[in-house]
């Protein structure tokens, strides 16, 4: 059941809008259009991106593992750093040898491609290296 | 008359149905709108924004009414969150040139001006629920939606608001 004061208040009637305001909505707002694309359109895109993506892939991938022509060699370089005596070990007889323990690094440097990249390798080699001792 | 035809569908043309559900809503949407950011410019950028965003979704057909008064109030809010709106809302916290929440009716007695001045004195919560209930035509659970509150929140609101209206037109109910 509907309250008297209810029915009293409908009779109130808001107020009109404003004359810019009704100008401003005088038109119903376009209707955005959709696009529906063919599946095979779709299809046809995908299948194209895949390609492309496989081909940057694999053009990438070559170019990783492709090998510089080296066009110069120098002679390997070694030097010992650092030695230290390890330890003194016999055969039970008259023969000694002292064990030593030499570190050194062996260098090596490339020359590749006529740009002129440098590349220098460096590898450090622990050796023990057993020095017979002679007894006067 | 034509016997063999089927049904006879007529379809109106967008601008009519839009105008048909401008006719029957926007007065009551715009004063809904007027309630949320207080400032006449505000309410109506927000009200054509609403009335536009709505119209689309529901794809060129007039929108469900509450889900048309909720956006109006989350768009409001959008728009309060705004700082320099915000401040300029401030100075002007309220539009002394705006214009009365309710018509004037020529030919009126005071009692209808006392009904308005009574409503606009109601506080903003109470205000919002009559509005929508009486102005809107919403059900409770639908004020519910669109306020955030419950259904019985929303009905005891209303009830509220109906007994301070008593209460300050005492003498006029009478």
């Amino acid at each position: 059941m509907n309250d008297p004061l209810e029915d009293q208040l409908r009779q109130l009637r808001p107020g009109a809008l404003p004359a810019r305001l009704r100008a401003r909505i005088a038109t119903p707002p376009e209707q955005e259009k959709i696009v529906h694309f063919p599946w095979w359109k779709v299809a046809a895109g995908l299948a194209a991106a895949a390609c492309v993506i496989l081909f940057a892939w694999f053009h990438q991938t070559m170019q990783r593992t492709e090998n510089v022509p080296i066009l110069f060699t120098e002679t390997p370089s070694s030097e010992v750093f650092h030695s230290r005596r390890m330890g003194v070990v016999t055969d039970g007889g008259q023969r000694a040898w002292q064990i030593i323990k030499v570190e050194r690094v062996e260098g090596q440097i490339f020359v590749a491609d006529f740009s002129g990249i440098t590349v220098l390798t460096q590898r450090i080699r622990h050796e023990l290296v057993p020095v017979e001792i002679h007894f006067d | 008359m034509r016997k063999d035809a089927g049904p006879i569908v007529q379809i109106s043309p967008p601008n009519e149905v839009w105008q048909r559900w401008l006719a029957e809503c926007s007065e009551s949407f715009f004063l809904y709108a007027r309630q949320q950011p207080r400032c006449t410019a505000d309410a109506e950028d927000v009200l054509q924004e609403v009335l536009f965003e709505t119209w689309r979704k529901a794809g060129g057909i007039p929108p469900d009414t509450a889900l048309a008064f909720a956006t109006i109030r989350r768009r409001a809010m959008d728009l309060a969150r705004g700082t320099q709106r915000r401040a300029i809302r401030e100075n002007a916290s309220i539009d002394e040139t705006a214009e009365p929440f309710f018509l004037p009716e020529f030919g009126a007695s005071d009692t209808h001006t006392q009904f308005a001045q009574a409503v606009g004195g109601l506080l903003e919560h109470l205000r919002e629920v009559l509005t929508l209930r009486i102005w809107g035509g919403l059900s409770f659970p639908e004020i519910g939606r669109v306020t955030g509150v419950s259904e019985n929140t929303a009905a005891s609101r209303h009830r509220y608001a109906l007994e301070q209206l008593r209460e300050t037109l005492g003498k006029v109910l009478k």
